[in-house]
C-alpha cells in the first residue's frame, strides 16, 4: 500500500511537472518512463491498474486522437512482467527467451513512447505520410531525448534496490 | 497455481484499462469529460505551482542576466550599426568635397573671368505670348501720329512674346527669358519700353547645349550640341559627335551663357534620337517651356564686377575727402 501511494505520489509530481513546463519536459517525458518504471517495480495488478489510470488521466487532461498507451501498453507489459510457468529446469533441456532483465524498462518504454507518439496522429492526418513521417520522428526523438535516460537510471536503481533486497519478489 | 492466478489477473486488469480506455474515448467524443478537464487540472495545479515557485527564482536570476545580456548586446549591436553608417557618411562627405575641391579648382584655372561676371534676373510680364496684339499696335501708331511723334523704338511687328520691359531696364537683344529655370527663349529686339521675345522653338533660335542623362549614380553629362528652333513645337539638335550617345530622355540644359559659365538653365528634354545612316544624329527636343501659359518671366543679364583698385581700412579717410576737410 505504502509503495502504491508512493507511486501515485510519484506520478503525479511528474504530471505537474511535465505541465509546468512543458518546454523542458515535452508531454509524457516523464510521465512514460516512470509509469513503466512503476510497473516494472510493483509488477503487481495493482501497479499496473495504478499506471493504467494515470496514463487515462494524463490522456483526460490533454488529450490526443487515441489513448493507446493506457489501452495496450498494460498488455505489453504484462508480457513482460507476469511470471512465466516454463521454468527453465537444467535437467530438463527446455529453453525459453525471456528478454534479459536490463532491457526490458528500457523496451517498455520504447513501446510507451512509440504508443503515445502513434496516439497523436490523428485519422486525417494519416493520409498524407510525407508530412506525417518526419512529424512523428521529430516528436519520438523529442520524446526519447528525456524518457530513455530517465528509463535508464530507473533500471539501475530498480537493480540496485534487488540486490539490496528493498524489492519484493514473485513467490 | 498461483502463477496463473498472478497472470490471469493481470491480463484481466490489462482488459480492464483497454475497456475503460475505450470508454473514455467515447465519453471524450461525446462531450461527457468536458466537465472533469477543468476539475483534473485543479487536482494537478498545486503541484505545478509547486513547481513553478521552485523554478521561478533560478529562472528568474536566469532570466535577468539573460536580459542584461541581450540589452547590452542590443545596445552594442546599436551602436555598432550608427558607427558604420557614420563611417559610410564621412567617406561620401569626404569623396564630395573632394569632387567639389577638383571642380571648383578647374573652374577657377578655366574661368577666372567668373569671379567677375554675376548673373542677374531681370524680372518682367508678358504683356502678349503671341507677339504684339493689333489693337495695341493701331492704338500706339495712332497716337504717334496725333502727338507728331515720328520715331518709336517700340517693337510693332514680329511674332513671339512681348515683354513690358525694354532698353529702359538694360535689357539687350540676346538676353536670356526664363521662367523658374526654364529657358523660355532669348530677347530678339529691345525697345525702350518693351522687348520681343525670340521662343526657343522659333526659327533662327541658336544655343550651345549639353546633354545631361540621369543615371543611378546621378546626373551625367554628354555630348554638346546646337539647339535650333525650327518654327514647330520640336526643336532640332545638330551638332553632336557621332562618337556620341544620344538617348531618348536625355534632359537638354544649357553649356555656357553669353560664352560663360552661369547657371545651367534647362530647355527640355529628348524626344526622337535616331542615328541616321551618314553617321548624323537625329534629335528632337521638346522645350519645357509653355509659352501660352507664361505670365512673368525672368531676364537674364550679366553685369560685371569692377575690381576695387584701392583699398583703405574703414574710418581712414580717402585723399578727396581730406581735401575737402581741409578746405
Amino acid at each position: 500500500m505504502k509503495t502504491l501511494l508512493f507511486s501515485g505520489c510519484l506520478l503525479w509530481v511528474a504530471l505537474a511537472i511535465e505541465i509546468a513546463r512543458p518546454q523542458i519536459f515535452p508531454h509524457g517525458s516523464l510521465l512514460l518512463p516512470l509509469t513503466c518504471g512503476v510497473m516494472f517495480w510493483t509488477r503487481s495488478t495493482t501497479g499496473m491498474m495504478l499506471s493504467g489510470t494515470v496514463l487515462l488521466l494524463d490522456w483526460i487532461a490533454r488529450p490526443s486522437y487515441l489513448p493507446l498507451c493506457p489501452m495496450i501498453l498494460p498488455f505489453i507489459a504484462v508480457t513482460f512482467l507476469a511470471p512465466s510457468r516454463n521454468v527453465d529446469e537444467f535437467d530438463s533441456r527446455r529453453l525459453s527467451f525471456r528478454i534479459p532483465l536490463p532491457l526490458q524498462l528500457p523496451l517498455l518504454t520504447l513501446a510507451a513512447v512509440v504508443l503515445f507518439q502513434l496516439g497523436l496522429v490523428s485519422l486525417p492526418q494519416q493520409n498524407s505520410m510525407d508530412t506525417l513521417l518526419p512529424e512523428f520522428l521529430s516528436g519520438l526523438k523529442a520524446l526519447a531525448i528525456i524518457a530513455f535516460p530517465v528509463s535508464a537510471i530507473l533500471t539501475l536503481l530498480i537493480r540496485i534496490a534487488d540486490e539490496f533486497g528493498m524489492r519484493r519478489s514473485f513467490s | 497455481m498461483r502463477i496463473d492466478q498472478i497472470r490471469r489477473r493481470m491480463w484481466l486488469s490489462a482488459s480492464g484499462i483497454f475497456f475503460l480506455s475505450i470508454l473514455v474515448t467515447i465519453a471524450d467524443r461525446t462531450g461527457i469529460l468536458n466537465p472533469f478537464r477543468p476539475a483534473l487540472h485543479d487536482a494537478l495545479s498545486p503541484g505545478r505551482l509547486m513547481v513553478l515557485a521552485m523554478t521561478s527564482q533560478n529562472s528568474l536570476t536566469v532570466k535577468n542576466e539573460e536580459s542584461e545580456d541581450a540589452a547590452s548586446n542590443e545596445v552594442q549591436r546599436r551602436n555598432e550599426t550608427l558607427l558604420r553608417q557614420f563611417m559610410i557618411e564621412n567617406a561620401r562627405l569626404r569623396r564630395d568635397l573632394k569632387r567639389e575641391q577638383a571642380t571648383s579648382a578647374i573652374m577657377q584655372s578655366i574661368e577666372p573671368l567668373n569671379s567677375l561676371a554675376q548673373f542677374e534676373l531681370l524680372p518682367a510680364s508678358v504683356i502678349s505670348s503671341g507677339g504684339m496684339p493689333n489693337s495695341l499696335r493701331d492704338l500706339i501708331v495712332d497716337a504717334g501720329k496725333a502727338a507728331g511723334v515720328t520715331r518709336s523704338e517700340l517693337v510693332i511687328a514680329g511674332d513671339g512674346i512681348l515683354l513690358d520691359v525694354g532698353s529702359d531696364s538694360s535689357v539687350a537683344a540676346g538676353d536670356r527669358v526664363l521662367t523658374g529655370a526654364i529657358v523660355v527663349g532669348r530677347v530678339d529686339k529691345a525697345a525702350r519700353w518693351v522687348s520681343l521675345v525670340q521662343p526657343v522653338t522659333a526659327v533662327g533660335f541658336k544655343s550651345q547645349v549639353i546633354l545631361l542623362r540621369q543615371t543611378p549614380d546621378g546626373p551625367h553629362f554628354g555630348a554638346e550640341g546646337m539647339l535650333e528652333g525650327t518654327g514647330n513645337a520640336e526643336c532640332t539638335l545638330t551638332g553632336i559627335p557621332h562618337t556620341d550617345a544620344v538617348a531618348v530622355g536625355d534632359e537638354v540644359v544649357s553649356a555656357d551663357v553669353n560664352g560663360l559659365r552661369g547657371p545651367r538653365l534647362y530647355f527640355g528634354r529628348v524626344t526622337h534620337a535616331e542615328f541616321l545612316a551618314g553617321g548624323q544624329w537625329d534629335v528632337k527636343v521638346l522645350p519645357a517651356a509653355k509659352i501660352e501659359d507664361l505670365e512673368t518671366v525672368g531676364i537674364l543679364r550679366l553685369n560685371l564686377h569692377q575690381p576695387a583698385t584701392a583699398s583703405h581700412k574703414p574710418g581712414e579717410r580717402t585723399r578727396a575727402e581730406k581735401k575737402q576737410g581741409d578746405q
